[in-house]
């Protein structure tokens, strides 16, 4: 058991692989939970309604999400780990998930496409989020936040790559 | 990561090509996609040839090839580190592999120069994709009710 945890630092955690893997762990848990509670009696009928945005309020919410990409950015000149010949697990791990979070994209995609091409028979899944930020304004912008700040992180994770 | 580590530099412009190769393949499965929808023998559902999301269905078709070519190219990749145990090599790397080898760079063409400013400035192209993608969505793409 020793060994085993000795591994996983050494490969996982020092490869700076545990961020991702704990997006990946929480998106697992989140999915399972959010099935358990909406599939099959989500009805998006029943959707609270949203009223109209003012200025401030889209204006404000791509502030705060471009001010957390910037942050990420500013994370991402912490000191990267390079791959060692042979060592190459976190390499696989980070390009296994790339692909695939690619697969899980291109099949919510092939959804939203099928159920904008229902005449209304189907729900598509930007009517659900629209649904979640009626319900739960503070929560999605969050989660939206977070996001910007991984991918500022992952898109500036190089030394020398600058903003110009 | 050094020449001497990865292979050679003939190794290396051999991989760039075998990738090269299989971006021209998405690319063709990205087109073939959009002219298979527009001509109607994909078909999506009744809403396709409604005009009033006609287009809707269209443009969110053609990110689902986007996304597609997007699988192709990553599970190519996934294949090629297994096979190599290194990333796909980047122009980057080919330049210093030249440059130590001694080899006098043929890397100047026009697709080059834009592959190395958008890896340079991959954060810039991110933030420019975010912007547009929020005002687009913001401003053109209505769903249900909202």
């Amino acid at each position: 058991m020793r060994s085993l945890w000795t591994w996983l630092w050494k490969y996982l955690f020092r490869a700076h692989a545990v961020v991702p893997l704990t997006v990946a762990a929480l998106f697992v848990f989140v999915t399972l939970f959010a099935f358990n509670e909406f599939a099959f009696r989500f009805v998006a009928a029943k959707c609270k309604d949203i009223a109209p945005d003012s200025w401030w309020q889209p204006t404000g919410a791509f502030i705060a999400v471009t001010c957390a990409f910037f942050l990420g950015g500013l994370l991402g000149k912490l000191p990267h780990k390079k791959v060692e010949p042979g060592k190459d697990i976190a390499l696989r791990a980070t390009q296994f998930n790339l692909t695939a979070l690619s697969l899980a994209i291109a099949g919510a995609w092939w959804y939203e496409t099928v159920a904008l091409a229902s005449n209304g028979k189907k729900e598509p899944i930007t009517q659900y989020v629209m649904c979640i930020k009626g319900a739960q304004n503070d929560w999605t912008i969050l989660v939206f936040i977070v996001a910007a700040l991984i991918l500022g992180r992952w898109l500036w994770h190089r030394p020398g790559s600058h903003l110009q | 990561m050094a020449a001497t580590t990865r292979g050679s530099v003939d190794e290396i412009k051999g991989r760039r090509k075998r990738r090269l190769v299989a971006i021209w393949i998405v690319g063709a499965v990205f087109l073939v996609g959009n002219a298979l929808d527009l001509l109607g023998v994909i078909n999506w559902g009744p809403g396709q040839n409604n005009p009033d999301s006609r287009v809707t269905v269209l443009l969110s078709a053609a990110l689902f090839w986007v996304a597609v070519a997007m699988v192709i190219l990553c599970f190519r990749d996934l294949v090629s580190i297994f096979k190599h145990r290194s990333r796909p090599p980047t122009l980057a790397d080919l330049k210093k592999a030249q440059a130590e080898a001694g080899d006098a760079a043929d890397t100047g063409s026009l697709w080059n120069e834009a592959s190395e400013w958008m890896q340079k400035h991959s954060a810039l192209v991110g933030l420019t994709g975010f912007v547009v993608g929020a005002l687009g969505g913001h401003f053109f793409w209505g769903v249900g009710g909202y």
